[in-house]
């Protein structure tokens, strides 16, 4: 969904988070530049308590999702579906975050507390693992694998990407930069050299 | 099994038919992904990524780094996007957990799969074990099989020229295609590790190569049903002239480079004859002479107390056979499992026919030396013309050959040669002895020496140890009779008659460390 560029900066940025709240898949692309000296302060205040909301509701959707993911997994390789089926969910708010019509210390405030929230949810979703195991509910190997998909899977992930698209997926896959036509056929191994002790380093 | 060209070739056509799921399927994820660069060089126009645990999505060709992340699923999820985005995408998964069976992960690679087919996109599985089949009726499956030995020649002689001048390399071709035939069996890893562990010596001599089976014999660790009998002697059997010149054409057979003629290798000989004439000794000489590691199958030891537990045990003892060829494979008293009779539920039939199918279908360089006593229950399925390249007879010592024998093993126990005079009447005591009979009265000639102080026993002492012994010829007779008969209408003689009483011809052998 996309919203008229018509109203000013404010409404737009209002109507934009507001939809985005409700609809993840709202696009951002046409937010303008925000410059609290564009605003009075308690217009900006207002402002900013619509992102907080905003992102808020997105870090609902997120915690929605982690438990869903967690209630239907059962084992390592759903689990591992699920938590990369929350990623676009998180990413979204990445995308809200770090988007560059906001000023920088407000992207950085926001990204840091995204960051932590993610990290304490990590934490979070690892102690719940952890006590499953101390209860009984799941034996040490699999309590392993599944500790090892979390972490493989970590949710901090999202802020290391970049997302294409409003669907938060991920960039496609580059095409390659060199010509493959005339390229030899690439050896999997080093040669393989015995290393005497008269060798010396290359 | 196709060989690794015929593998790539299939690539090269799977990839050009835009086949939606390609599983390759080896033991070698490695050299897989190097067929694959080099179908990926020639079909230049598509994309390639792989993805593996260690290195998340890398460009197939450059290497460079496109997702780093270890998660499978990740990895689906980046899969998906590109393939949505672009047509003709390729994507290498190895090191895929659960996908021999309905899983979470089969599941969602079938439909990956379904996404990659409607985009013209690929989805290669690199995989040791079958697909589950739900996922593997997606696509085309191609079995890629350990190197073949002209490959490992490849890949080995690289890396010698490679070493030339930093260490002391005498091998030449001929040793270079012995290496790899006895390395062949192994993967191309285990190869170079192998010979860089050589090498790692400072030099590489010809004389190294019967270390190669020692560690090919490491690398498969527990030889399931056979045992690695060890050469420490030097095993010389005299005598069985026809064996022997019988041998020494197969050994050059067994020597040459038969791969890209119709000829299959020596598949090996079954000597029967009389109990301790020296049947089991000449397998230790043949694997000695021909400079091969010997295995021994134990037939006793493969009959196992389950229901199909025998045929399983056989049928993974010949497969490690064929792994650990090039070999002597020693099967004593082979009638022990295959004779087969009224009482034995069908087991031994069942053994036999798995054991002819691979002695007719096995094209490893696997010699068998199998040996027989109780001749009259073998099965005659097992002695009929081009089971076995032949059937030999082994009789009982003639004069001259018990001469040889009553010589070796006096310089052995008792450490002197017989005195002259004796020499002739002991030839005359043992006539009807077999091999290991002499060998055991002399034995216990040292031993008396040994606890009276180490003399030499008197000859009348000697005399009356020989004649104290019964030996099996003279207690049955029939039995001895019954053999000959046997051997005279079904087999070789694996020497030349020498007494003229000797039905089948003479045998001698001499054992000498």
């Amino acid at each position: 969904m996309s919203l008229s560029a018509g109203g000013s900066a404010y409404e737009i940025w209002v109507g934009t988070l507001r939809a985005w709240a409700e609809d993840p898949h709202t696009s951002l692309d046409h937010l303008p530049p925000l410059d609290e000296r564009s605003f009075s302060p308690d217009t900006y205040s207002r402002l900013m308590t619509h992102l907080v909301r905003s992102v808020e509701a997105s870090s609902r959707r997120g915690v929605d999702a982690l438990s869903s993911a967690f209630q239907h997994s059962t084992t390592p390789a759903e689990l591992e579906v699920a938590l990369v089926a929350v990623r676009p969910v998180l990413a979204r708010r990445t995308q809200l975050v770090r988007h560059p019509s906001l000023p920088e210390p407000v992207r950085q405030t926001l990204e840091d507390a995204m960051r932590r929230e993610l990290e304490r949810a990590q934490q979070q979703i690892e102690d719940d693992l952890r006590r499953q195991g101390a209860g009984g509910r799941l034996d040490t190997d699999h309590l392993d694998r599944m500790l090892h998909v979390v972490r493989e899977n970590r949710l901090t992930v999202v802020l290391e990407r970049s997302y294409a698209d409003a669907a938060g997926r991920l960039e496609v896959a580059p095409l390659p930069l060199v010509d493959r036509a005339d390229a030899p056929p690439t050896r999997r191994f080093r040669p393989r050299r015995v290393v005497s002790a008269h060798s010396t380093e290359d | 099994m196709p060989d690794s060209t015929r593998v790539r070739e299939l690539l090269h056509r799977y990839l050009s038919a835009r086949i939606p799921l390609i599983v390759i399927r080896t033991i070698e994820p490695n050299r897989a992904l190097e067929l694959l660069s080099s179908c990926a060089s020639q079909l230049g126009t598509m994309a390639y990524y792989e993805y593996t645990r260690t290195e998340g999505i890398r460009d197939l060709m450059s290497g460079k780094s496109v997702l780093d992340e270890p998660s499978l699923h990740a990895a689906l999820d980046h899969a998906r996007t590109t393939f949505k985005a672009r047509i003709n995408a390729n994507f290498v998964f190895s090191d895929v957990e659960e996908i021999d069976q309905e899983s979470t992960t089969s599941r969602h690679l079938a439909e990956m799969v379904r996404l990659a087919e409607s985009h013209q996109g690929s989805i290669i599985l690199i995989s040791s074990a079958p697909v589950w089949s739900g996922l593997g009726r997606l696509g085309i499956s191609v079995e890629l099989d350990l190197p073949s030995a002209e490959e490992l020649a490849e890949v080995l002689g690289a890396m010698v020229e490679d070493h030339r001048g930093l260490v002391d390399i005498q091998w030449q071709y001929d040793d270079l295609r012995q290496a790899s035939e006895i390395l062949s069996g192994i993967t191309e890893m285990e190869a170079i590790n192998v010979l860089a562990t050589m090498l790692a010596k400072g030099k590489l001599v010809p004389d190294d190569l019967p270390e190669l089976s020692e560690f090919k014999d490491r690398i498969f660790g527990d030889l399931s049903g056979l045992q690695r009998i060890p050469l420490r002697g030097e095993y010389e059997v005299g005598g069985l002239t026809n064996l022997r010149r019988w041998l020494a054409l197969r050994e050059q057979a067994m020597r040459m480079d038969l791969s890209h003629t119709s000829f299959h290798p020596p598949r090996g000989v079954l000597l029967v004859g009389i109990p301790g004439c020296g049947k089991s000794l000449s397998a230790k000489a043949i694997a000695t002479q021909w400079n091969l590691p010997l295995y021994r199958l134990d037939m006793a030891g493969i009959l196992g107390m389950y229901v199909g537990q025998s045929e399983s045990q056989l049928r993974e003892a010949l497969a490690t056979a064929d792994r650990v060829a090039p070999c002597v494979l020693w099967i004593d008293e082979i009638e022990k499992a295959l004779a087969t009779g009224p009482g034995d539920s069908g087991t031994s039939r069942r053994l036999l026919g798995q054991f002819l199918f691979w002695l007719q279908e096995s094209t490893s360089k696997v010699f068998l030396v199998a040996t027989a006593n109780e001749i009259q229950s073998l099965p005659p399925e097992l002695t009929r013309k081009g089971r076995f390249d032949e059937v030999f007879f082994v009789d009982l010592p003639n004069a001259s050959d018990r001469e040889e024998i009553i010589r070796l093993y006096f310089r052995r126990y008792l450490d002197h040669d017989v005195a002259p005079g004796l020499t002739a009447d002991l030839v005359s005591l043992t006539d009807g002895f077999s091999g290991s009979e002499i060998d055991a009265v002399i034995h216990d000639l040292g031993l008396d020496a040994q606890a009276g102080g180490g003399g030499l026993p008197g000859d009348e002492q000697i005399r009356a140890h020989f004649r104290n012994v019964l030996p099996f010829s003279k207690s049955n007779p029939e039995d001895i009779a019954s053999l000959r008969a046997w051997g005279q209408s079904r087999c070789i003689p694996a020497g030349d008659p020498i007494d003229g009483s000797a039905p089948v011809g003479g045998r001698r052998v001499v054992l000498s460390d």
